[in-house]
């Protein structure tokens, strides 16, 4: 054998062994760490350098060959102790290798945006030549709730919007929060969603600003700030009930999202020089501010991710190895203990 | 060469010299039967090559170590490491299997290990009786765990006192083909301890002790 | 360290000798055993240095900058000590990864110098601490004199009562279970539990390794949630968030934490009792199965023997996590709640004053009594000199309230770091966000909305991710 060959055999060993795995592994590990301390948002420095530093990206590379070509060596020898045997051990090391390399991928490849739309409102997508609209947005709320309503804490996950959403060829779709919907290779999902009023502020009677503004304010007691690029002050705005009923110490408040009433509170810098609540309208100082029906608006991310099934399927694939772990460990255990 | 050598060896009870002015040397890998009428000083002879008693006087020497001013602790080691004994009575653990009497001897020399034993009791023809207790074999079947827990550790030396005494003929012979097979196959030194003109026929060498002297010591010419 | 009187000059003199006393003794022992008694001078060099410089150090102006790091250097010193001990126990676990090194001659000087280092590494901390210590109460109290008189006293009583134990057969016999990287864990076991100058040494090494790793796990999950496209929304209803919650309880993260802490120690005794052994060759006599027997013996017996520190290393980690349970790093500033009073439905929160300025950049706490039960407040001016008003709690954790650390807002319940920027979002595990308005002067809250969100104050439920 000549002494190329030797060399890049010899090589090739040492780049498909486990101690080089090992040794990327720590590598890794150790930076991390460093980082960790460094920084305090490792993993984000980590997602945002394997998405643009080629460096990186090799190196990551080079880990998930090297961690297949030690798969396919374990394999190897574990074929000697039989087929079904075999298939049991692997789905585990390969799901995990899937999902590594789909994670790899996907971060590197990936393209996605996001938009607040409200019906019939045009988008298109960067990476796509389709144009799509939103034909129609259905909150997926009752128009009138109550306080209680909204279980707190843990009551998330209450309601699901969906939008109908139009290609260029007039073909509808249906789009809503999970899972994701798949269009002409784009992945289209409703990240958030709420209520637009119209906000019409006017300064010594003329309209200067007149547009609908996304709040996230459909939940009891939460406001969202509102600036306007024309005027000089911060608005706080936030739903109020509709109507309150007391009853002793028993009080019932009902909202509604169609025709809200709202909570104003106007800043200068940090301190209110005006609020007003229950209402929909405020005047102060030579302004008013006018809250008028809502419009509901959502906001739709669109992503292009030509390896979204294969993530799905290394996922899949490595909580079943973990199962089939788990249960083999299980029996095992009890055969030892046991039976033997 | 010679594994065991006495000098001038002398035992004494109280007012009872059991050996008197003893000098022996027992080669490697020899077969030596020693017979005499009771009292003789037989056992204790074999006691004292076996560091189970000391002389009063004299020097003893398994291998070249002086084994008669050995401190107990060493003394332990060199039993464990190059010396079997089998008694009369086969001192079996009664609540112990045959396989696990064996893997006792094993344990006290170094680790027990079931397999090494089971193999130890098939060379003894006693491989389908692994699992029995003492109270469930025959004499000579007991014998035979004796044997092979004697010979599990390897030792050099077996010293057998009388290992044939509570047997019938047809078992002594069984049990002295055994010991030959054995030590044709192993080389180990036997050093064994009999009354009975039948078993001192066995081995190459007779030593004939009287009044706690040797009274006569030759070799034996097998046909 | 002004309580530091002659009681506790002779206690530190005692300690420090009791201490090294023990690291000499089993150090002794496998130096003997192993013929490596040339490394015993540079052992006393090591100690000497550290000493002489930690005794002097409040005395020479160069080594004055030594008292403000001393906690640092004492922490330190034990995670450096526990480092060196998990890469030694790597090497002594038979495992290829060294490999490529044993190309490398090591020669004895290398050692000496390792000898020397470590030496100093293992007792200059705490003779700092104990050298400032002794100094400022000579300073202020008892007079050099009787404070260092003391010291030595202390130390000559526990040279009495430890060295004569080096007679002992089992203290000789020391080195047979002592190996390098038995007695690096064994400096850091004396560490761990013996530092600091009046006792033990809190442990940092948990909480950090465990407020990291929920970091990672919080980040994890959160972009497999982004490639997954999986919403966060509260009130987007997707079953998927429901099952990750127990990734994010606390002590999930202490267990797995504590498993990363203990796993190169667990890995070795996993390699060294469970594997089949390796039987040298028998090479001047016939490999009777006596023979074999007996090495193998003598190769499991070795394992056992060297196993034995490390499983006690392990079992006095696992009891001490257990006994501290949830205990944040001492570096969290965590100030007492300042109380409050309502007047009209209203709390009002002074900005500054002479003893505090809420725009300093630092949490302060206020408290309000109301109806027996205390309400806690937080308050913190963020990097975009918003005021961010809250309750010190969240909706998930028991309301053991925040802690401080830079420019994280850290859960004391379950070490979750927000970073204070953020502050002001509702749910998961951020402390709940106030309505409040400022003015100039005050901070005003409505006792009605202190009540509303004290209701979202979870008692001890949990289950939910934190975001």
């Amino acid at each position: 054998m000549t002494g190329f060959r030797a060399r890049t055999l010899k090589l090739a060993a040492l780049f498909f062994s486990p101690v080089f795995l090992v040794w990327m592994t720590v590598g890794w590990l150790s930076s991390y760490v460093v980082s960790a301390v460094w920084t305090n948002e490792a993993f984000g420095t980590f997602v945002g350098e394997l998405s643009g530093s080629r460096a990186l990206k090799i190196m990551c590379a080079s880990f998930l060959v090297c961690g297949a070509g030690n798969l396919v060596r374990a394999s190897r020898a574990r074929l000697k102790t039989g087929t079904l045997y075999f298939l049991l051990w692997v789905i585990l090391p390969a799901g995990l290798l899937l999902y590594g390399t789909a994670f790899f991928l996907s971060l590197s490849s990936r393209q996605a945006g996001n938009m607040i739309l409200g019906e019939g409102d045009p988008f298109k997508p960067p990476w796509s030549s389709a144009e799509y609209r939103v034909s129609k947005i259905n909150l997926g709320m009752p128009d009138k709730f109550l306080d209680i309503d909204f279980e707190k804490g843990s009551g998330i996950f209450q309601y699901e919007p969906r939008i109908t959403l139009q290609n260029g060829l007039g073909a509808e779709s249906t789009v809503g929060a999970f899972p994701p919907a798949s269009y002409d290779g784009t992945y289209f999902h409703i990240l958030n969603f709420g209520i637009a009023p119209k906000v019409t502020v006017k300064e010594v009677g003329v309209v200067i600003s007149e547009s609908y503004a996304p709040l996230r304010i459909i939940v009891p007691g939460t406001t969202d700030n509102l600036s306007i690029p024309t005027v000089p002050f911060r608005f706080q705005i936030g739903m109020e009930p509709v109507r309150i009923i007391e009853k002793g110490s028993v009080k019932a408040a009902e909202f509604s999202l169609h025709s809200p009433r709202y909570s104003i509170r106007v800043y200068d810098g940090e301190k209110i020089i005006a609020e007003k609540r229950g209402v929909g309208e405020l005047q102060f100082d030579r302004f008013e501010v006018l809250l008028g029906e809502p419009a509901a608006w959502v906001q739709v991310e669109a992503v292009r991710d030509p390896w979204h099934m294969l993530l799905v399927a290394g996922l899949l694939m490595t909580a079943a190895g973990a199962l089939i772990r788990l249960v083999g460990g299980v029996v095992t255990v009890y055969r030892k203990l046991f039976v033997e | 060469m010679s594994l065991i050598e006495l000098r001038n060896v002398s035992k004494e009870y109280r007012n009872t010299h059991a050996l008197r002015g003893i000098d022996l040397v027992v080669s490697r890998g020899e077969w030596m039967n020693i017979v005499g009428p009771s009292g003789s000083g037989k056992s204790t002879l074999l006691n004292i090559i076996g560091g189970l008693d000391s002389p009063t006087s004299g020097e003893v020497s398994i291998d070249s170590v002086d084994i008669s001013r050995l401190p107990e602790d060493d003394m332990a080691v060199l039993r464990r490491e190059k010396i079997g004994f089998i008694f009369q009575q086969s001192h079996l653990i009664p609540y112990l299997t045959a396989v696990e009497n064996v893997m006792l001897a094993q344990y006290f020399h170094s680790m027990a290990e079931e397999k090494e034993a089971a193999d130890a009791l098939s060379r003894v023809g006693l491989g389908h009786r692994l699992e029995h207790r003492p109270s469930q074999m025959s004499g000579g079947e007991q014998q035979r765990v004796c044997i092979a827990r004697a010979l599990i550790n390897n030792p050099e030396i077996l010293l057998a006192d009388e290992p044939t005494g509570n047997l019938d003929r047809e078992n002594t012979r069984l049990i002295l083909e055994l010991l030959d097979k054995l030590h044709s196959e192993e080389g180990f030194t036997i050093v064994l301890v009999t009354h009975d003109p039948f078993v001192a026929q066995w081995g190459r060498r007779v030593l004939t002790m009287e009044d706690g002297r040797i009274k006569c010591d030759e070799s034996i010419c097998r046909l | 360290m002004s309580q530091f009187v002659v009681s506790d000059a002779l206690l530190a003199g005692f300690r420090e000798t009791a201490r090294g006393g023990i690291l000499y003794l089993v150090f002794l022992s496998y130096a003997s055993l192993t013929q490596r008694k040339y490394l015993l001078a540079p052992f006393f060099l090591g100690i000497s240095v550290a000493f002489l410089t930690g005794l002097s150090a409040p005395y020479i102006t160069a080594l004055l900058p030594l008292k403000g790091a001393v906690g640092n250097l004492i922490s330190g010193s034990f995670a450096l000590f526990f480092i060196f001990s998990c890469a030694a126990l790597l090497q002594s676990s038979e495992l290829p990864l060294f490999e490529p090194f044993r190309l490398i001659r090591i020669s004895d000087f290398f050692y000496r110098i390792a000898t020397l280092f470590l030496a100093v590494l293992f007792f200059l901390p705490e003779a700092t601490g104990t050298g400032f210590a002794a100094a400022e109460t000579a300073l202020m109290r008892e007079g050099a004199f009787v404070v260092y008189f003391s010291l030595a006293a202390g130390a000559a009583a526990g040279g009495i009562l430890i060295f004569p134990l080096g007679r002992l057969t089992f203290v000789r016999k020391a080195g047979e279970v002592f190996d390098v990287p038995q007695i690096l864990l064994l400096c850091a076991i004396l560490k761990l539990f013996g530092s600091g100058m009046k006792g033990i040494e809190q442990i940092t090494l948990i909480p950090s390794v465990q407020a990291g790793l929920m970091k990672f796990f919080h980040d994890f999950v959160h972009q497999n949630f982004v490639l997954f496209m999986v919403p966060d929304h509260m009130l987007l209803r997707t079953t998927a968030w429901n099952f990750i919650g127990i990734f994010f309880g606390a002590n999930f993260a202490l267990f797995v934490s504590l498993l990363l802490l203990l796993s190169v120690p667990l890995f070795f005794l996993y390699r060294k009792l469970l594997r089949e052994p390796v039987v040298p060759a028998v090479s001047d006599a016939p490999a009777t199965g006596a023979v074999i027997r007996k090495l193998r013996h003598a190769v499991l017996s070795e394992r056992r023997k060297k196993a034995a520190p490390v499983i006690f290393f392990v079992f006095l980690i696992v009891t001490s996590w257990y006994v501290r349970g949830g205990q944040t790093s001492p570096r969290l500033y965590n100030p007492a709640p300042k109380p409050l009073v309502a007047d009209n439905g209203l709390v009002r929160i002074l900005i500054s004053d002479p003893t505090m300025d809420l725009k300093d950049g630092r949490i302060h706490k206020f408290s309000l009594a109301h109806q027996g039960k205390n309400i806690r407040i937080l308050v913190v001016r963020k990097p975009d000199s918003r005021f961010s008003v809250c309750l010190d709690a969240c909706e998930i954790c028991p309301p053991e309230g925040y802690g401080q650390k830079e420019d994280l807002l850290v859960c004391i319940y379950c070490n979750t770091p927000i970073p204070v920027r953020t502050l002001g979002r509702p749910g998961g595990c951020n402390p709940i966000p106030l309505e409040a308005a400022s003015d100039n002067s005050f901070i005003s809250i409505k006792l009605d909305e202190l009540l509303k969100k004290t209701a979202l104050v979870n008692a001890g439920k949990s289950g939910e991710p934190g975001r």
